[in-house]
């Protein structure tokens, strides 16, 4: 049939959103800042999915014949107080400080973008209702209301987790909701009404599409200060439980060698402070790249 | 390949178009008031008014900004903001009052039996669908049909409204297209599930002037077409003058003169009518600066008694200030609201 050869060739370069990924991915690759970012980011998650197979030893095994020993050749990194491997400790930690922050960031998105849809959408007394408690939760300083959270769950990876979306869920749920404010007054959101579409579909199909890069950076953005709640939540005992690795715990033990063995806590300081650096960069990269004012 | 079912039952009521007297009305508007609510108080913006799209036929609303034209398609199509309160009257969409139907009896009709064009092309379209997808969208909201068949039928679409290319333009974004050829498809993406009535709110009046020639002439083609009655908003009367079957001229909220297109431009008889048509430049005749009508529109919260119109009318008397007019016949087909009509004399 020749209408669907038509289509079929109609079909194969059809780019993604509007801003199309092409023109994002060259404004992104013309600002070297995002792009290094993106590298670090990349590197660094490449490295957590690999972690068992490029550790060179088993980041648990402890041994009494190289406790805290300076980075050598056979210890790139040095050894910690029982003798395991930091560079070994170091990758597999990096699966918990990832996870944690990609994980906590998801989990707040979820939380909070149906509820700033929904506030921002429909207004009214759900609208007051939603931002009064958001508001509410926003004067909690984020650290000390995931540690209460993350206490209240009990000690645990997951439970750090999900202390930290929940604590992140406000910052979404605003953003989403003055989102929604602005795009629902579009004309084209008048026009699904007109063609007889449902709240539900009008929701889905023409307002979380366009909000959609703001709240990209905002995720970007937040993943570096879930990483860092979550090296605080295991510092303090109530993230990655021992034996296990991860970049606050490791911190954690490792301030109490400060002065006798300073690459125990060198080496975490360093990968958290550059993934978060990594996350930064390609946030802001992808606020300028995304941002539909800029030159189009 | 069987013509799409779409198609078949445009063609069976196009002929319906050909004769005016038997043009069967599609929507009517009787003695329509909506007010808008607001921390000062409520005011009303429309008040009493009433008129008649009929098949084939377009109807053209004319008048200032603010005179409460927008207002009428938004209550016809139920897309009022909602501190707007509709106080008394009927919106008849082929017999039946879309002021009595749930949301969702509402929804099944907006985009099928009656469809709108809006003011702005660059900002209608949705930016992150591809134009396919929009009109995919609207045609299997409300028809039975599976991807591949809708997809025919938008591509057909885009191919009416004289779309180059239409199979590649399906996949591309608003942002591909012009302004011209994104209001095609706003009509395209209207006239999709082949509607009783059409509501165009200033189609062209963010276009260029070669591009509004060609929109209208492509509106009155596709009208020709279907036999949808077409409700046209603008303040041009060119506009008027080029597509218009009949026209009702609307000020401050009310409608003063009503007529078909031949006659309100022959006899116009209502002032304010008089002073739109002194007021449109001419290429035949040396006039110097152009006569205007002084004043502007009274605010809704604070309209005159008696004619709406009297505060800026020339001829206005005691009479005019104390009692509305009501809005009469003068001539078959002929109505105006105006105390001194017939005028005797003419405008220069």
């Amino acid at each position: 049939m020749t209408m669907g050869n038509a289509l079929a060739t109609a079909s194969p370069n059809r780019p993604v959103p509007s801003r199309s990924r092409s023109r994002v991915w060259r404004k992104l690759r013309s600002n070297p800042a995002a792009l290094a970012g993106g590298i670090i980011v990349l590197l660094f998650i490449a490295m957590a999915i690999a972690a068992p197979l490029i550790a060179p030893y088993d980041p648990n095994v402890s041994s009494w014949l190289t406790i805290r020993k300076p980075p050598t050749a056979a210890h790139w990194m040095g050894t910690d107080d029982v003798g395991r491997d930091v560079l070994s400790r170091l990758m597999v930690g990096s699966r918990a400080s990832l996870s944690a922050g990609i994980v906590s960031v998801a989990i707040a998105l979820l939380i909070g973008v149906p509820f700033g849809v929904i506030s921002g959408y429909y207004g009214g007394w759900m609208d007051a209702v939603i931002s009064r408690v958001t508001e509410a939760v926003l004067a909690c300083p984020f650290l000390i209301l995931a540690i209460a959270l993350a206490a209240f769950l009990g000690p645990s990876l997951t439970n750090a987790m999900i202390a930290i979306g929940i604590s992140a869920a406000p910052i979404f749920a605003r953003l989403a909701r003055g989102q929604v404010l602005s795009v629902k007054t579009e004309d084209y959101v008048q026009g699904a009404r007109a063609v007889g579409c449902s709240n539900l579909r009008i929701i889905l199909r023409y307002i979380l599409p366009n909000i959609f890069p703001p709240l990209l950076v905002q995720s970007t953005l937040t993943v570096a200060t879930a990483i860092i709640a979550e090296a605080s939540l295991s510092f303090l005992g109530l993230g990655q439980q021992p034996p296990d690795p991860s970049w606050g715990s490791m911190l954690n033990t490792a301030k109490n060698f400060i002065t006798q063995a300073p690459w125990m806590a060198i080496w975490p300081g360093i990968a958290i402070f550059v993934v978060v650096f990594g996350f930064n960069i390609l946030g802001d990269g992808l606020r300028d790249a995304l941002d539909p004012r800029d030159s189009r | 390949m069987a013509p799409s079912p779409i198609l078949a039952r445009a063609s069976a009521r196009s002929d319906a178009n050909t004769n005016p007297a038997l043009a069967a009305p599609v929507a009517e508007i009787r003695d329509l008031q909506v007010g808008f609510r607001t921390d000062e108080g409520g005011f009303n913006v429309l008040d009493g008014v009433s008129f008649t799209v009929r098949t084939g036929r377009t109807l053209c609303l004319v008048g200032e900004s603010g005179c409460g034209k927008s207002v009428t398609a938004l209550s016809i199509m139920g897309l009022l903001a909602p501190n707007a309160i509709v106080g008394h009257g009927e919106i008849l969409l082929d017999g039946t009052n879309l002021l009595d139907l749930s949301r969702k009896e509402l929804n099944e009709r907006r985009g099928d039996r009656m469809a709108m064009i809006f003011q702005e092309p660059m900002t209608s379209l949705n930016p992150v669908l591809t134009i396919g997808d929009q009109i995919v969208e609207g045609i299997r909201r409300h028809r039975p049909v599976g991807r591949a068949e809708a997809e025919r039928h938008a591509v057909e679409m885009l191919k009416r409204v004289r779309i180059p290319a239409p199979e590649q333009r399906m996949g591309d974004y608003p942002h591909q297209l012009s302004g011209g050829m994104r209001q095609r498809v706003m009509i395209a993406m209207a006239l999709a599930n082949d509607p009783r009535l059409l509501i165009a709110d200033e189609p062209t009046t963010a276009l260029d002037v070669t591009i509004q020639a060609q929109i209208l002439d492509l509106i009155k083609t596709l009208q020709d077409e279907t036999g949808t009655a077409v409700l046209l908003i603008t303040h041009d009367l060119g506009v008027v003058a080029e597509v218009g079957d009949d026209v009702a001229v609307m000020y401050a909220g009310r409608i003063v003169e009503q007529a078909s297109v031949t006659d309100l431009f022959a006899d116009p008889q209502h002032p304010y009518t008089l002073g739109l048509l002194s007021s449109i430049p001419r290429l035949d005749s040396e006039i110097g600066r152009l006569p205007t009508i002084r004043g502007s529109v009274p605010a809704p919260a604070d309209m005159p008694s008696g004619c709406r119109f009297s505060t800026r009318c020339p001829f206005a008397d005691d009479h005019c200030r104390t009692e509305e007019p009501p809005l009469a016949d003068l001539s078959p087909g002929h109505a105006v609201a105006c105390w001194k009509a017939p005028l005797e004399v003419r405008a220069a």
